[in-house]
């Protein structure tokens, strides 16, 4: 294991998530590589977003640990949940804008808010990480005024503005159309190869998981179904992860019986 | 009995039970098609549909729970489909239902036990939001920063500057209508004069400060528990979150600090704007000069009665904003849900407001006749 966490930006051992009684994910061992970009796979309702937030440290976990570099999150003090929260960035599935401030506010706000930076600095840097996402020219706009997927861009340049080392992305490409969800893939990749940074995107869209993927964690049934390289998650077999990857759907158990048993024929 | 549907025997103990055109349509009852199986059948009951019927979700609904009642009444039933379509469609629709797994409802004892439980829970984590943000008040003040100093400023102007005309006008109101509710009992016993104490004293004491509160737990108090609550809704307050930006000393520390210092100041308004309304009505009415008047305010009306009316007043701030906070902060359910807890924080915000008072007052009294 020692090996492993060299190279691990995160490490959970024997991991419970869920909210309070209820378990929804059992006994996650997965690694997130330093440097690389891992989606986190499965349908909808499999428990993505959940280990999304243990991992972020929104939901306490309710078993095990979640090794970020030297720190275990599951026993860490508040202040040190805090010295972590500055190392990592997160996009929420519907970009968690502040709807009163600016596309130019919203992306300093962080380095405004814990930081002794100077507004003018910080108005900069902001206006650097939104143009390095696209949206130089929309500074000034509010968030209702601009389209969903410039939100969402919105929502990465104000998660990479303090330069972390892992950023989370909660499905990025939700509800964009396939050229926005495209653009928005090609972004990741470029922050990941320009910037180094550790990325996890939790997605369930085909196109973007071959898009993005160098390391794979499928999710189902209550726990991990595979873990590792996407090629080698796509081809290991697990009833659920080929019905995924193949676009299979479960025959529908609860239509069976019924009237149509009482039919006769003439 | 649907007009149009037939039930006969059919030969070998079987009844042919054909639906009528509108049998199986919109707004017909499912025991009509049971009615029509006559009291003197018996065996099997074959329901034979015309191949000009066609089906719906609905016709098969009805399909569905006509049969079963059939099926109670101790007969056999099987259908007989005339086209390929009404057999595709008595399939489709007519499949069984899984039965809706039990919701795990706790029932009698342990419901009461969740209950209270929950309270605890609400207790103890309102209590540690009222706590941190008590302390974030001292270090806010203590350490001013630039960026807390403007929203405070912002704070004060929504919450001071919005309210006064309101609270001005109903104060003003209240202070006239004391003093006509009292205006003929003084008169009877030719206590006139007496008027200023009284409207001195119980809008000094009591209303000015109650009142204030109030207005405010409506106007600001459910303000802040509906931002909250489309911010909590809104993955904002998370983001906040995992940016390591604290939620409470960004969005709840500077109206507390606001309320505690604008809440005293409107109430300290109203209480001259009450004693200016009752002023006007011994002038006009009970015929009181309005230096005598005055004169009689200013003797009867101590400092002390002020204090406690700014103390209690800076009190209700606190209960308005921790509720309004913890409401909002707590919100969940969608859209309904913003609504219940807005609404929430004004009536609880209320009910303490009342409580807190009814203690003070209480308190204050018994030590004041020791």
């Amino acid at each position: 294991m020692n090996t492993g966490t060299s190279t691990a930006a995160i490490l959970t051992v024997g991991l419970d998530c869920g909210y309070g009684k209820s378990v929804v994910l059992r006994d996650v061992n997965v690694t997130i590589p330093r440097g690389r970009i891992t989606c986190v796979l499965g349908g909808s309702g499999c428990g993505k977003s959940t280990l999304l937030r243990t991992l972020l440290g929104l939901e306490r976990p309710l078993a095990g640990s979640i090794q970020f570099g030297e720190l275990d999150l599951a026993r860490a003090r508040e202040e040190e949940v805090l010295t972590l929260r500055r190392r990592v960035g997160v996009l929420f599935q519907g970009a968690a804008l502040f709807n009163s401030l600016t596309l130019l506010e919203n992306v300093a706000f962080p380095l405004l808010e814990l930081t002794s930076t100077d507004e003018e600095v910080a108005r900069e840097t902001a206006r650097i990480k939104l143009a390095l996402v696209g949206l130089a020219s929309f500074t000034e706009h509010l968030p209702a005024e601009v389209s969903g997927g410039m939100r969402k861009r919105c929502g990465i340049a104000r998660a990479l503005v303090r330069d972390p080392e892992v950023l989370f992305l909660d499905e990025p490409g939700a509800g964009l159309d396939p050229i926005t969800s495209a653009a928005l893939d090609h972004m990741i990749l470029d922050i990941k190869d320009r910037l180094g940074t550790t990325v996890v995107v939790v997605t369930h869209e085909l196109l973007s998981i071959r898009a993005l993927a160098d390391h794979a964690i499928m999710l189902g049934g209550g726990g991990v179904l595979a873990e590792g390289a996407l090629a080698a998650v796509e081809s290991s077999g697990a009833a659920g992860v080929r019905d995924f990857f193949q676009r299979v759907a479960p025959p529908n158990a609860e239509r069976q019986g019924g009237l149509g048993a009482l039919i006769v024929e003439d | 009995m649907q007009a149009g549907t037939t039930c006969i025997p059919a030969g070998d103990g079987v009844w042919r039970l054909t639906p009528g055109a509108e049998a199986l349509a919109e707004g017909v009852d499912a025991g009509a098609l049971a009615a029509a199986v006559p009291v003197e059948a018996k065996g099997l009951v074959e329901l034979a549909l015309d191949p000009s019927t066609r089906l719906t979700a609905l016709s098969v609904a009805l399909l569905k729970l006509g049969l079963a009642e059939i099926r109670a009444r101790g007969f056999e039933v099987r259908i007989r489909a005339a086209t390929m379509e009404q057999r595709r469609l008595i399939i489709l629709f007519g499949a069984e239902t899984p039965p809706v797994a039990a919701t795990g409802r706790s029932h009698g004892l342990e419901r009461v036990l969740e209950r209270v439980s929950g309270w605890c829970e609400a207790a103890v984590e309102s209590s540690w939001l009222l706590a941190r943000c008590l302390g974030q008040c001292v270090v806010q003040t203590l350490r001013p920063r630039a960026r807390d100093d403007q929203r405070l400023l912002g704070e004060v102007t929504a919450i001071g500057v919005g309210a006064l005309p309101l609270i001005a006008l109903i104060a003003s109101m209240l202070g006239i209508i004391l003093a006509l509710q009292a205006a003929p009992i003084l008169r009877m016993w030719g206590q006139e004069l007496r008027v200023a104490d009284l409207v001195g004293l119980s809008m000094t004491k009591e209303i000015g400060p109650l009142l204030t509160a109030i207005l405010l737990a409506g106007r600001s108090g459910s303000a802040l528990a509906a931002e909250l609550g489309t911010m909590k809704l809104n993955d904002e307050i998370d983001a906040m979150t995992v940016m390591g930006v604290d939620p409470v000393a960004i969005l709840v520390t500077p109206r507390m600090r606001a309320m505690l210092l604008t809440l005293p100041l409107l109430t300290l308004m109203g209480d001259v704007l009450g004693i200016g309304g009752g002023l006007f009505i011994g002038a006009t009415v009970l015929d009181v000069a309005p230096v005598q008047y005055m004169n009689q305010t200013l003797q009867e009306v101590h400092i002390a009665d002020i204090i406690h009316g700014l103390v209690k007043s800076a009190l209700f701030g606190i209960v308005i904003v921790t509720t309004s906070a913890w409401q909002g902060l707590s919100t969940a359910g969608g859209a309904a849900g913003i609504g219940r807890h807005t609404t929430r924080s004004v009536v609880y915000s209320i009910l303490w407001i009342i409580l807190v008072d009814a203690l003070y007052t209480y308190v204050e009294t018994v030590i004041n006749l020791r």
